[in-house]
């Protein structure tokens, strides 16, 4: 899951060290003392979110609701609980096949379903906006904001008049 | 107070694990940063990514999982 989450952070635009998953026992309280202060120095330098040489905040919000959208569909959720069955079969846990699997299987879908709702909020806060100005925002090929567009106006998300996109009142 | 930059972390722990841990250094008296708020788990098994982006959605600036 880590690895999982650290590529999601990262296609958000946010420092995947701001995310830390570590293990202390019931006896080991001076161990997670020290992971506390390490993390909480390790973020006091890093500074604050959205912060900065990154993306305003209201950027780094479009794509954290894309990513939370994307995140409660069932494709990136059964993807990762597929992978994690396949490591359970192998007996393999170590950090480099985790991350080489991650990155074989779920990096692409984690591309594409991010993109895709990325682009469905970009045109309901942003609307009305052109295709080439979308894919431009979302950073990706206005064919590919194409194709998205017309499974969401199949859907009756999205409608399209002169060029431009806006999103359908009422969802 | 100051101006200094206090961050939000988020911390997720496991009842059994870490979150007993925090207990014990706080007998211990041992001093750590006031930074973390604590959300106890059951077990960090029930973990979700999800979570993780939620925390940051609402501000947090880090996000600490301790099992």
């Amino acid at each position: 899951m880590e690895e999982f989450v650290r590529k999601i952070l990262v296609r958000v635009g946010i420092n995947s060290d701001r995310f830390a998953l570590e293990w202390a026992s019931a006896a080991e309280g001076p161990r997670f003392v020290k992971l506390i202060t390490d993390f909480t120095v390790k973020i006091k330098s890093l500074g604050p979110l959205g912060e900065p040489g990154g993306d305003s905040k209201d950027e780094l919000l479009i794509k954290l609701l894309a990513a939370r959208n994307a995140l409660e569909e069932a494709k990136l959720r059964t993807g990762l609980g597929n992978l994690t069955k396949g490591f359970r079969k192998e007996g393999d846990y170590s950090d480099q096949t985790i991350k080489d699997k991650v990155d074989d299987k779920l990096a692409k879908s984690i591309e594409t379903e991010m993109a895709r709702y990325e682009t469905l909020i970009r045109i309901q806060e942003q609307g009305p906006i052109s295709f080439d100005d979308l894919a431009e925002k979302v950073g990706i090929p206005t064919a590919e904001v194409e194709k998205y567009v017309n499974a969401f106006s199949k859907k009756g998300l999205v409608v399209e008049a002169e060029g431009q996109l806006s999103a359908t009142i009422n969802q | 107070m100051g101006n200094e930059f206090n961050p939000k972390i988020l911390g997720f722990m496991c009842n059994w694990c870490c979150y007993a841990a925090a207990d014990s250094a706080g007998v211990a008296r041992y001093q750590y940063p006031p930074n973390v708020r604590t959300i106890r788990m059951m077990c960090t098994g029930r973990m979700d990514p999800l979570f993780v982006i939620d925390a940051f959605c609402v501000g947090t600036d880090g996000v600490f999982v301790g099992g």
